[in-house]
């Protein structure tokens, strides 16, 4: 219920007294007992595990039943959202449900493996309110996704499920209703993946994108026999590809099929994790589809609606090496200040994580190997990723969710682990990241195995925290509780003429020499959905130069000389923020 | 033993074996380089680098060194050093197309993309189905705005793509022939132990029993390299150069792109007074070497004192000149030019040695001596 106080964080409001308190505290933690310098240091990211007192019950299951079918293990993507409008992050997880033969299959619904929605009492305590807002959804969850598709303030909620799809529209009074039928977006029977809302066509609604893995049916061969004697999943190739779907908003709560129509059905994949974003800064939103073990889709929109597959041109469908990868998940951001937006793909062991740079000419470099991007994750299956700003220094760190899909890998490589930590990146500033998972407090030396990851800020103190679905496991929540003197600045837009949540909307920030852009993006990461604030760390900047926000259609914002440290809100077609 | 483990993937096993060999020896560059092998394996391509250069200190002719030492650095994001190291090679390793591949990535990643492309195009002659060099060619072309050839190569790369993935089905499929596979690599990994059994004996002086386990060695592995290396030198120090000629030539014909091989077939050749087969070895082994100077020392010497061809001698050592300007590289080409009667040649030549190194009594003494030569003859 704590709202992002506008005082909370100017100098000496009750968060900075707190953080000298923690400085004094690690001053004396170090003279006391003589502790690693690191683990105590200013700047160095801390976060810590909260799960344990965060009043989270939720464990994941995956619904198998020995019989390794190809989405066990692909499940699932989680949602940070606040779904009663009380200020703070609400948790949504998706959960699998009972496969052929599980023995789950056939139980009373009550007792079925069911979504969990937690809403957030303030201080990292959760309430499990499934039941009261009605979006226990008993479908087998792999996507999900954020957006007000009827314009009415409220955030409603899309599952991108195997099996039918579902839209919860969000009553206003912290309810839901099951509207897809009506809506006409259940999307067949198919395996889904990666979902997004977006605006393809400038109109002022959420369109709405549905990412698809592959053709299923019970009858194909589920698992094989691997070359060391134990039985794994088909990997995607065993299956045919499928094209995706993209829905227009008619604006009267139903929505049009157009994925043949916009160009998107015509070309077929294994996708998983998705992100709609401008990559050529020409006004309009771009969809970028990575598919696992097959190239990865960049659908460049005409501005109109229509959409040209242009993956294999800019560099995006292959790593360096012209290899396809095992794709999962999509980071987005401007990890080197340039203005045009990066994306981060993480992929199968023996694979780097890619870190593609957006050249600003329509091109995309894989630059993991001059940056160190990829450092760590050759030896990991990795999945929800993105690049956070953890210690507010302006510079977007790469947090990478890692975890193994083979149930049988530790009896057939005593060298593997089936759990594994996750893993943080440190953005030096000057184009290199530096593995500092080791250093980062028991937050990462959490073993599981993470799925989708998402990052927010969950206890209203300005940095931003982790919430991790694990596979067949309860989830983490890390908690950041890094020490530091930098400053930053949350934005949430709202739209007027475009839509209200400002999704595709282009946020530029300059203070003093740091410029920096995000874009607000409804799904993200794998299969996840997280962020509608664009967050920005500002370094020793104390003021805002600039802020600028261009909107869908084109539409510009710019305020000027803006305080920092905290949330505010820019509304369409005004020049100043309400906080 | 460091060698079979290794082979097994007992990589941990492996190092323990080669440091015991490396307290015994430690001027093994081979060992430093399997040690290499491993951390590059284990992603520890700082001490990959670290340790491929210390094989390389040890023995700059090392094969497949630079080849690894570039593979670590690029692997590090070091583009700028992948090219200081591979522009040095002479590109005469089994891996030149790999090594032309790792240059066109490491100019594209600086963007440099003609000579991306270029490198990429070199790649591809020497293999034209190498799919990864024809996906790195369609982006250079792509970001050089060569749109049309770009599109081509784009297609070709989807081909070879196509190729590959069907490569890789039919070879899961063929599983069955996994126990030849096995078979031969088991006879592989016995010849390599018998060859590096080899050198052990043959670094503690014990000659017969070198000369066994090198001759098995060969007998077992038709491509063994290293034992044949190591009979050459056995035979021809004993005289024996018949024996070692057929060992060099075995050699040329399993790598013919060393040239470490043709220059000491070209060698042995002159020591066995073949002075016409001897040049024609030794001018193979430097187009595959061009910038290795021995192989242009042997070659003057066969063509001033065995062919006695000395315009072809004068050439040879204006060539040695341009690579390694030394003042032993300049009284050699004076000796040339003054045996194809160039004395004006001659002197330049002698002159530029003495000022190259101005306190040597015996280059004055010659260059006192060409003087006179040059007055006698003045009308």
């Amino acid at each position: 219920m704590t709202s992002l106080n506008d005082t909370a964080a100017r100098r000496g409001s009750p968060h900075n007294r707190a953080r000298r308190s923690m400085l004094l505290a690690a001053a004396l933690c170090l003279a006391a007992i003589g502790a690693d310098y690191a683990s105590c240091a200013e700047g160095q990211v801390q976060l810590h595990d909260v799960m344990p007192t965060s009043g989270i019950m939720f464990n994941h299951t995956d619904g198998g039943s020995g019989k390794l079918y190809v989405m066990e293990p692909m499940t699932g993507g989680l949602a940070l959202f606040d779904y009663d409008g009380d200020g703070d992050t609400d948790i949504y997880f998706l959960n699998g449900a009972p496969l052929k033969g599980s023995p789950l299959r056939g139980n009373a619904v009550a007792n079925q493996p069911k979504n969990a929605l937690y809403r957030n009492d303030g201080g990292i305590r959760f309430t499990d309110v499934t039941e009261q807002a009605g979006v226990g959804d008993t479908g087998y969850g792999l996507g999900v996704t954020v957006g007000d598709y009827d314009n009415d303030g409220d955030p409603d909620l899309y599952l991108n499920n195997f099996g039918p799809n579902i839209l919860y529209r969000n009553n206003g009074d912290g309810t839901f209703t099951d509207v897809t039928e009506q809506a006409g977006v259940a999307d067949g029977d198919q395996v889904g993946a990666g979902t997004n809302f977006l605006d393809i066509d400038g109109d002022g609604d959420l369109d709405l994108f549905v990412s698809r893995y592959l053709i299923f049916s019970y009858d194909m061969e589920a698992a094989q026999t691997a070359l060391t004697g134990y039985r794994v999943q088909s990997g995607p190739q065993s299956y045919p590809r499928v094209g995706n779907s993209l829905y227009r908003n008619n604006s009267d709560g139903t929505f049009t099929d157009v994925s043949h129509a916009s160009g998107i059905r015509s070309h077929e994949g294994h996708g998983m994790g998705s992100i709609c974003l401008d990559f050529d800064n020409d006004g309009d939103t771009d969809i970028c589809v990575a598919n696992d073990q097959c190239p990865n889709f960049l659908f460049q929109n005409d501005g109109t609606g229509r959409f040209e597959e242009v993956g294999l041109e800019s560099g995006l469908a292959y790593d360096i090496n012209g290899n396809t990868q095992a794709s999962m998940g999509i980071g987005c951001g401007d990890f080197d200040h340039d203005g045009w937006l990066d994306l981060y793909m993480t992929s199968y062991e023996l694979e780097l994580a890619t870190l593609y740079q957006n050249t600003g000419d329509g091109f995309f470099d894989d630059v993991t190997r001059l940056t160190r991007a990829g450092v760590g994750t050759l030896e990991r299956v990795t999945w929800g990723c993105d690049f956070v700003d953890f210690d507010h220094d302006g510079n977007k760190d790469l947090f990478i969710a890692c975890g193994r899909i083979e149930n049988y890998i530790k009896e057939s490589d005593h060298s593997m682990s089936y759990d594994e930590p996750n893993t943080l990146l440190m953005n030096t500033g000057d184009g290199q990241f530096v593995d500092v998972s080791a250093d980062c407090g028991d937050g990462l030396d959490v073993n599981l195995c993470s799925r989708g990851a998402a990052f927010d800020d969950l206890d209203n103190d300005g940095d931003i925290d982790v919430v991790i679905l694990n596979w067949r496991q309860p989830p983490t929540i890390l908690r950041n509780d890094t020490v530091s003197d930098n400053h930053w600045i949350r934005i949430r837009l709202r739209g007027t003429k475009t839509n209200r949540d400002g999704v595709g909307a282009h946020v530029k920030v300059v203070a003093g020499d740091l410029s920096q852009v995000a874009e607000v993006h409804s799904g993200r990461g794998y299969q996840s959905h997280y962020g509608m604030d664009p967050h920005f760390g500002l370094g020793k900047h104390d003021r805002i130069d600039r802020i600028e926000v261009r909107w869908i259609g084109g539409g510009v914002d710019v305020l000027e000389n803006l305080p920092v440290d905290r949330l505010i809100t820019i509304t369409e077609g005004s020049s100043s923020p309400t906080q | 033993m460091g060698t079979v483990h290794h082979q097994f993937e007992h990589r941990e096993e492996a190092v323990e074996w080669w440091q015991r060999t490396l307290q015994r020896n430690p001027r093994r560059a081979d060992i430093y380089f399997g040690m290499a092998t491993v951390a590059a394996e284990e992603e520890e391509y700082e001490k990959a680098i670290e340790l491929c250069r210390k094989a390389q200190e040890i023995d700059p002719d090392l094969p497949e060194v630079e080849h690894r030492l570039a593979e670590a650095l690029a692997a590090m994001g070091r583009p700028e050093e992948v090219i200081e190291v591979l522009d040095r090679s002479d590109r005469n390793s089994p891996n030149a197309s790999e090594d032309y591949y790792l240059l066109g990535q490491s100019y594209l990643q600086l963007r440099q993309y003609d000579l991306a492309a270029a490198n990429y195009e070199k790649a591809l002659s020497l293999r034209p189905s190498y799919t990864n060099a024809c996906y790195g060619l369609a982006t250079a072309l792509t970001r050089m705005k060569q749109r049309e050839k770009a599109a081509q190569y784009h297609e070709k790369f989807e081909e070879l793509r196509a190729a590959d993935l069907q490569a890789v089905k039919y070879a899961l499929g063929n599983r069955a022939k996994r126990v030849d596979t096995d078979l031969d690599h088991a006879i592989h990994v016995v010849a390599k132990t018998r060859a590096d059994a080899g050198q052990i004996y043959r670094g503690h002086g014990w000659l017969y029993e070198a000369e066994q386990h090198w001759l098995r060695a060969a007998a077992l592995d038709p491509r063994n390299l290293t034992s044949r290396q190591g009979l050459v030198e056995l035979y021809r120090r004993r005289g024996q150069h018949e024996e070692a000629l057929e060992l060099c030539r075995q050699l040329t014909k399993i790598a013919p792109h060393m040239a470490l091989y043709h220059l000491n077939t070209g060698v042995l050749l002159a020591q066995m007074q073949r002075f016409d087969a001897a040049e024609q070895s030794l001018r193979k082994g430097i187009e595959l070497a061009p910038k290795r100077t021995p192989g242009y020392h042997s070659l003057l010497q066969v063509l001033m004192y065995g062919t006695k061809d000395f315009s072809q001698a004068k050439l040879v050592a204006e060539q040695l000149v341009e690579l390694e300007p030394t003042a032993g590289s300049y009284t050699i080409l004076s000796e040339a030019c003054h045996h194809d009667n160039d004395l004006p040649g001659a002197l330049a030549a002698i002159g530029r040695a003495t000022e190259l190194d101005p306190d040597s009594e015996r280059l004055k003494s010659v260059q006192k001596w060409l003087q006179e030569e040059e007055t006698k003859k003045a009308p």
